[in-house]
């Protein structure tokens, strides 16, 4: 059994994310924005921006 | 005898029947313990057994190893508790980051199911779930890794019982990432840094449109792994606001190669693809650490020496668990049955076999 806690730098991840019940939504969303991304309907630069509007429209819909 | 004793006497049976007809109109038992024929004592005992016995429905939303490995694990435990019966069935988790609208129909009228953790809230909050609070065996409830236990937290509840985690790693062929020189001639090394990410784009640029990157774009929780990696930030606050300008920041030029019509590969468990990779086919993978171990395992010596797992985003403060975790639906009537069983499943030896199981390679368990 590897002693994972004594792996240095390489810790094991145990800290608490930012889970809510949204996430498997987001994530979703997330794979739509990945994809408007590659194939150039959206560039970097914008997507923090677009992001923030949708979070916004989901909140708008609560 | 005088007519008034008569009248007595007449009144005082009036009173006796009066007072014994409950017992003579009361329903007989249906069968006196003692009046049953010796043949028929077995079939007595019969329906009495079968009303104990408790059927369970498990739907297990994972792949065919896990599924095969539980199969295994629950055949033993009937045998140690014969008035519960296991019935496992298969479902696929096609999306291991998003609940699927008809997750209901999917699970049917299963007791228990076996679902990524990252859907156990979700579910918690449409109200099909049961608390699994007392589904945890011994003392495991006040043992669990925060990182683990946050998905499964809701309400000052815990929804889900971890089976097993599976955190995203990235991997690299070390000859196609030292290719890449720093300004001060260096080759790139892991971890990298800030300035690092922008020099690796550089350099994968010059090579055209070759794909260097083998992902699952399917999969949120991958791209959310790798975009963490590539900004430096944490990737559950990808999915929050006021992350600022990170599309514009040193990494977005390396991000940047990977747009266009290019496929990407996404990274499994075949041998095919672990050769591809180490013969430089890829600079980078993003892949669940138990994919990638197996994969890199099975791979010559000297092949998979060229390949280096990179843990390093382990240290920021969140990472995709890549789990799943036992959860209790709230339609069930045999609530006891699947909290002794899922105990059973997530006890202490048997997370240790499933690390030493063949198949479940590197899939760590939730207590160390």
């Amino acid at each position: 059994m590897p002693k994972l806690t004594d792996r240095g730098p390489q810790q094991f991840p145990n800290w608490a994310p930012e889970v809510g019940p949204d996430w498997p939504l987001l994530m979703k969303k997330l794979g739509l924005f990945w994809t408007d991304w590659r194939q150039g309907r959206l560039a970097l630069a914008d997507w923090p921006a677009r992001w923030n509007g949708l979070l916004a429209d989901l909140q708008l819909h609560d | 005898m005088t007519r008034r004793k008569y009248v007595v006497v007449l009144m005082l049976l009036m009173l006796a029947v009066l007072l014994t007809a409950p017992w003579a109109s009361a329903p007989k038992p249906d069968l006196a313990p003692d009046a049953a024929p010796e043949g028929q004592e077995a079939t007595l005992e019969a329906p009495v057994f079968a009303e104990q016995r408790a059927e369970l429905t498990v739907k297990i939303m994972q792949d065919e190893a896990t599924f095969r490995l539980l199969e295994r694990q629950s055949e033993v435990f009937e045998r140690s508790h014969p008035d519960i019966r296991v019935h496992l069935e298969r479902g696929d988790a096609a999306d291991a980051s998003s609940v699927p609208d008809d997750w209901q129909e999917r699970t049917g009228s299963a007791d228990v199911a076996l679902v990524p953790s990252l859907w156990v809230k979700r579910m918690a909050v449409s109200g099909i779930l049961l608390p699994a609070d007392s589904a945890f065996e011994g003392d495991a409830l006040s043992e669990q890794f925060e990182a683990i236990a946050a998905p499964l937290k809701w309400n000052g509840f815990m929804w889900g019982v971890p089976h097993h985690l599976d955190p995203y790693v990235v991997v690299w062929n070390r000859a196609r990432l030292s290719a890449a020189a720093r300004q001060d001639g260096s080759a790139l090394t892991l971890p990298l840094g800030t300035e690092d990410w922008s020099t690796l784009g550089a350099s994968m640029a010059s090579e055209g449109s070759r794909p260097w990157l083998a992902i699952d774009e399917r999969d949120p929780a991958a791209l959310l792994t790798w975009l963490g990696a590539a900004t430096g930030l944490r990737p559950d606050l990808l999915l929050g606001d006021s992350q600022g300008t990170w599309g514009t920041g040193s990494s977005a030029a390396m991000l940047n190669t990977l747009r266009g019509s290019v496929s990407l590969r996404a990274p499994d468990d075949s041998a095919a693809f672990w050769q591809a990779m180490a013969a430089g086919q890829y600079a980078a993978a993003v892949a669940p650490l138990s994919v990638a171990e197996a994969g890199i395992a099975s791979l010559a010596p000297a092949s998979a020496a060229g390949l280096s797992i990179d843990r390093s985003g382990w240290d920021k403060a969140y990472v995709f668990d890549g789990g799943a975790s036992f959860v209790i639906g709230a339609g069930t009537q045999r609530e006891s049955a699947a909290k002794n069983w899922i105990a059973a499943m997530t006890e202490a030896k048997l997370q240790l076999d499933n690390y030493d199981a063949t198949g479940f390679f590197a899939r760590l368990p939730f207590r160390l």
